[in-house]
């Protein structure tokens, strides 16, 4: 088994956001904002929850097919983790940017997104939720990506090797529910794999709660900022 | 004290308590056994009264029933102002929400006019309610309308800290020089003070006090070497 690769997080780096936190996973960084409850325009307005408008941008050019894509991933990977029924008729609004780019050639002229960069994305979100603490919720989404590395399962894929990501949500100290997968390999192989994934989740989760807790001023005093690796 | 993430369960002490009062951040589920989780992030605080409540730090106000709040108006209706307090929804201050007020003699608030109000209503359903006096004495206990001064954003945090009387910062600057301030607890402080020089400083201060980057001794250190 493998580590993931060292994690990094900066939190509310954007002023005008309620919340922002930009994650490092090894290389693959991604940013989010999050700004919320705020007024909603009476086309999006519900009237038992709130809108919850997530918007997807690459690094390079304007957000097509895939970041359109993408955002529908996130939005139905966080929204179980979201109370949006404690803040109705308003409004919700994350935004997450890629900020490292992909290393493989574009498709049909649309920059891609690598798994591991949609992982961070989902990972950034959860942060920048945290930071904002204005939106109330039942749990924490952490992504992980995985791939494989001469025939093993590793936790650390170059793009080349990424096969899927997935998604669990941490109620507490329950094991992680599964709310977003993405995978191509054989069937027989999908409970191992789900597990490692939900195993380097749980690495992420523990990350941010360390992280939130120094912030906090209480937890254990760390030298450096990074995260130091596990073994799994 | 703990930090806790949504989704934490509070673990009751043993033997179960008659009683217990959750305050901000904390939920009890209507699940088997009435699990309260945080739904909220923050630093989970109890008092051996079974009071458990979590601060989170934040900067988007989310109106509750009581708080003292710092308000806009943004425009008036006939018989109410509809005051902007930095929530999702506009609140209203009714016209005859003030101290003395008839329908003959009430205060003629202007758009932009700041007021330091109380929240009478709030949930989450309706648009928020406010009152300029105390609805049983009918007096203004320090409600109404703000005149002149200067006002600041800062967290909805620094704003608990600023209105703790325990506080370092509000009694250090006012050995420098006099000032007045009214602390909202939805992330507004006004404050007016004798020259520009010294609302400069006092906004200074708690924007340093606001900023995670600067420690609360450098503050200290800052208001000690201020030259007003």
């Amino acid at each position: 088994m493998t580590d993931l690769p060292t994690l990094k997080l900066d939190l509310g780096e954007l002023s005008r956001a309620d919340g922002s936190a930009r994650l490092a996973s090894g290389s693959t960084i991604a940013l989010a904002s999050v700004t919320g409850p705020i007024d909603v325009r009476s086309g999006w307005e519900k009237p038992e929850e709130a809108f919850l408008e997530v918007n997807v941008r690459p690094l390079e050019g304007i957000a097509g097919t895939q970041a359109r894509a993408i955002m529908q991933t996130l939005k139905s990977a966080l929204t179980p983790s979201l109370l949006l029924g404690r803040a109705p008729r308003s409004l919700i609004q994350l935004t997450l940017q890629s900020l490292s780019p992909s290393s493989l050639l574009p498709n049909y002229a649309q920059p891609r997104i690598s798994l591991s960069s949609k992982a961070a994305m989902m990972n950034a979100a959860t942060a920048a939720f945290l930071d904002a603490g204005s939106v109330s919720m039942r749990g924490v989404v952490c992504a992980c990506v995985v791939g494989m590395r001469d025939g093993v399962l590793v936790l650390d894929p170059t793009e080349k090797e990424e096969t899927g990501t997935f998604g669990f949500m941490f109620q507490g100290s329950e094991p992680g529910e599964l709310v977003w997968a993405e995978w191509a390999g054989e069937e027989a192989d999908w409970e191992k794999v789900a597990s490692e994934a939900r195993t380097g989740a749980e690495i992420v989760r523990d990350f941010f709660r360390a992280q939130f807790e120094r912030a906090a001023g209480l937890g254990d005093e760390d030298e450096d900022e990074e995260m130091v690796e596990h073994e799994l | 004290m703990s930090y806790v993430l949504p989704g934490d369960v509070l673990t009751p002490p043993a033997p179960p308590p008659k009683s217990l009062k959750l305050g901000p951040g904390l939920l009890m589920l209507h699940t088997p056994g009435n699990p309260v989780i945080a739904h909220r992030p923050g630093v989970l605080h109890s008092t051996p009264k079974q009071q458990h409540w979590i601060e989170t730090e934040s900067r988007r106000y989310i109106p509750a029933s009581q708080e003292s709040v710092i308000g806009v108006i943004a425009y008036r209706a006939a018989d109410a102002y509809r005051v902007d307090i930095g929530s999702a929804h506009l609140a209203t201050l009714d016209a005859l929400s003030f101290e003395g007020a008839t329908k003959r003699n009430r205060p003629n608030l202007k758009v932009g006019n700041l007021v330091y109000a109380r929240v009478s209503l709030a949930n989450r359903d309706m648009d928020p309610e406010l009152e300029c006096f105390d609805a049983t004495t009918r007096k203004a206990d320090g409600f109404g309308e703000l005149k002149d001064g200067f006002m600041v954003e800062c967290s909805l945090g620094t704003c608990r800290r600023l209105l703790d009387s325990k506080h370092f910062l509000l009694p250090s600057l006012a050995q420098k020089f006099p000032f007045e301030v009214a602390v909202g607890m939805n992330g507004r402080v006004w404050l007016r003070a004798g020259s520009v020089k010294a609302t400069v400083a006092i906004s200074r201060a708690i924007g340093m006090l606001d900023d995670r980057q600067t420690s609360d001794d450098e503050v200290a250190a800052f208001v000690q070497l201020m030259d007003v």
